[in-house]
């Protein structure tokens, strides 16, 4: 079935439509044409059978003589009655009595009275049948000759005859038909076509990509004001996101300002420990901040700004920065695995959400462990694995949701609750996978895998 | 050491400019790209702090510019984060350094204090970590107050982890260092020439000490004594 939706389209599709109301209709005409015809061809025949009735009342009329016995008509004879001792001919007088032959009933002497007495006329005999009744004036009398069709219907084979006929060049038929199918097919293709390309620019119109315009080259007149209605449309959304833009990175710009001021305001507090405290509290207030900016972008990102990512190179340029408070508290970083990796993605979100979990792992992890860094090629991705607690297995998959810190011995751990909900819509942007498993040994691994 | 600082907020640059004072720099503050490249023509500053959110142009082009008109000058670019992603390229084309807004001072006078140290700027100076002393005029050594015994290579590498203490140093940066882009170590010349002075460090009680992250690089980090 699959070639055949191939040539005639998915259900629903226009072309399948198509198809089916081109064969419908022409099949229609072809019931019509047949129906017209056969029409014509039976008229045709009953004309040219009434001719040569009235042909051959006219010859049997010239040979009649009254004064002969049976009006000179040898009634016995084959031409004058047919196989069964039907007459073929019978002779009325203007009454409508019956001369010679035996073709006669009350309903047709009725008839023949009636009959003009100067043209032919039809008369409708028993079972159906026709006959045509000539006039004849001989010695100033009115004779009526009666020449009536045989029982057997002729015109019935004749129309069987010219259906064989027709179911002979029926190929032909099909032939027309399957010819207009496949045009139709064709010309709905190649119209419709333009529109494939259309779908593909639509699939990159993003948040990041809002510039980007529906091409309306080769478009068929009747899509065209669809695209162009649709491109309307993407320009009254880019403009009003822009604004919304705007506002966001006039927010971040603004807030940022202030937030910087106050710390070099708190840089300069004489008093050692009350700078420290304060300094750790705007440090917990910038990364709140920055946070949210991270995961307004990451819900806002669109495939159509991916790059190809080095995981190894991303993973150790993100390692070095983080390596110094890592080794201030005590502990270690190390980075393993592939060095070969490459996946397709936003370099900067990427770092954001591989460093969310590194932090997350220094934050849980005992004084002198080492965090470890595996990169992995096949399926591309990186393993993020500590020497922490470990995470109970009901609370895995909830860690991922927005400000839900992990229940557990460190309560007191800084952090906005949103980290790993960063890493989680980062994870979805790029159809990657988000996971949390048991270290042997004791601690986790969260695995962050791209998927193919 | 006179520092030219570029930020276009007046009350944050007041602060930054008060805190630098106090740390021992000259400082001239400016807020516009204009006035940043009037005055790094008329002044052969040590140091410039180049924010890259200047209203009346482009960082990035300022950047250029000045190291167009003194490529010797070390210049340390602010930037926020999420400006840095797109610009990392142009970054580490035309800085010395960078640092991400928010940032303490006490990170920003770290981070003058190693690019004034490079070799670029003609100034002898003496380094100093922990109880580690390093002259860069005649590349004598100290531990608390003893003359230290280390090879040249051994000298190098300690200077430049000195240069990026509590930074990590790749294993990259320490070829290219000890051994230029030409003449290539044998497999383990580093990790053997690292090993060395690791221990030349500890015998000697170096209050500071060389930290492995494997896969990563080497780093000079304090070490409890």
């Amino acid at each position: 079935m699959k070639p055949l939706s191939a040539l005639f389209g998915p259900p629903r599709s226009l072309r399948r439509k198509l198809v089916i109301n081109v064969a419908l209709a022409v099949l229609f005409c072809m019931a019509l044409a047949t129906f017209v015809l056969l029409r014509e061809f039976r008229e045709h025949l009953k004309e040219n059978l009434l001719a040569s009735l009235v042909h051959e009342a006219g010859e049997v009329a010239g040979i009649i003589d009254p004064d002969a016995p049976d009006y000179g008509l040898t009634t016995a004879s084959m031409r004058f009655s047919d196989p069964d001792g039907k007459y073929r001919y019978t002779l009325f007088d203007a009454q409508g009595a019956a001369l010679a032959g035996g073709e006669t009933a009350p309903a047709i002497a009725a008839q023949i009275r009636e009959a003009p007495e100067a043209e032919p006329s039809m008369i409708v005999l028993s079972q159906g049948r026709l006959g045509m009744a000539v006039p004849v004036e001989l010695d100033g009398q009115t004779f009526h000759v009666l020449a009536s069709t045989a029982l057997a219907e002729p015109s019935g084979n004749s129309v069987a005859d010219l259906l064989h006929e027709f179911g002979e060049e029926f190929h032909w038929v099909l032939l027309g038909i399957l010819s207009i199918i496949v045009a139709a097919v064709l010309a709905t293709h190649r119209s419709l076509r333009p529109l494939t390309a259309v779908s593909r620019q639509a699939h990159d119109i993003g948040p990041d990509t809002l510039d980007r315009r529906l091409a309306t080259d080769g478009l068929p007149a009747e899509i065209l004001p669809l695209v162009t209605a649709v491109n309307g449309a993407l320009d009254r959304i880019d403009q009003g996101y822009r604004v919304l833009r705007d506002f966001s990175s006039n927010v971040s710009h603004e807030v940022r300002t202030p937030l910087a001021v106050l710390r070099s305001t708190i840089d300069r507090i004489e008093d050692a420990t009350l700078r420290a405290s304060l300094t750790e509290d705007i440090g917990r207030l910038d990364q709140m901040f920055e946070q949210l900016i991270d995961l307004a972008r990451a819900d806002a990102l669109s495939p159509a700004t991916f790059r190809a990512v080095r995981l190894h190179d991303l993973a150790v340029d993100l390692a070095s920065e983080m390596a110094g408070p890592a080794v201030r508290d005590g502990k270690t970083l190390a980075v393993t695995g592939a060095t070969q990796g490459v996946a397709m993605g936003h370099a900067g979100l990427l770092t954001i959400a591989l460093g969310n979990l590194v932090r997350n792992a220094l934050t849980y992890s005992p004084a002198g462990t080492s965090i470890e860094i595996e990169v992995m090629a096949q399926p591309a991705g990186w393993r993020v694995l500590d020497r922490g607690p470990g995470v109970d297995d009901g609370q895995k998959m909830a860690l991922f949701e927005r400000f839900n810190r992990g229940a557990g011995p460190a309560p007191k751990a800084p952090g906005s609750g949103i980290g790993l909900a960063i890493v989680k819509s980062v994870a979805d942007a790029h159809g990657a996978h988000v996971s949390i498993e048991d270290r042997a040994g004791g601690g986790s691994i969260f695995g962050f895998r791209f998927n193919r | 050491m006179r520092l030219l600082y570029v930020e276009d907020n007046e009350k944050l640059a007041l602060n930054t400019a008060a805190s630098l004072r106090r740390n021992g720099f000259a400082v001239d503050g400016v807020a516009t790209a204009a006035d940043a490249l009037h005055a790094a023509k008329t002044y052969d500053y040590d140091a410039i702090v180049l924010d890259l959110g200047l209203p009346d142009d482009d960082g990035l082009s300022v950047l250029n510019e000045i190291k167009a008109i003194n490529t010797d000058t070390p210049v340390i670019i602010c930037t926020a984060r999420d400006a840095l992603e797109d610009r990392v390229t142009g970054l580490n084309a035309g800085s010395d350094d960078y640092l991400v807004k928010p940032f303490d001072v006490a990170e920003l006078v770290a981070r003058i204090k190693a690019v004034l140290r490079r070799p670029g700027g003609a100034l002898g100076l003496t380094l100093t970590a922990g109880n580690v002393r390093f002259d860069t005029r005649d590349r004598a050594v100290e531990v608390d107050g003893h003359t230290a015994r280390l090879a040249r290579r051994e000298t190098d590498l300690l200077e430049l982890f000195m240069r990026r203490k509590g930074r990590v140093v790749s294993r990259d940066a320490i070829e290219n260092a000890l051994y230029g882009f030409d003449a290539s170590p044998t497999p383990n010349a580093i990790e053997v020439a690292t090993h060395r002075l690791r221990r030349k460090l500890d015998e000697m009680g170096a209050t500071v000490g060389i930290h492995t992250l494997r896969g990563i690089g080497y780093m000079l980090e304090d070490v409890a004594r």
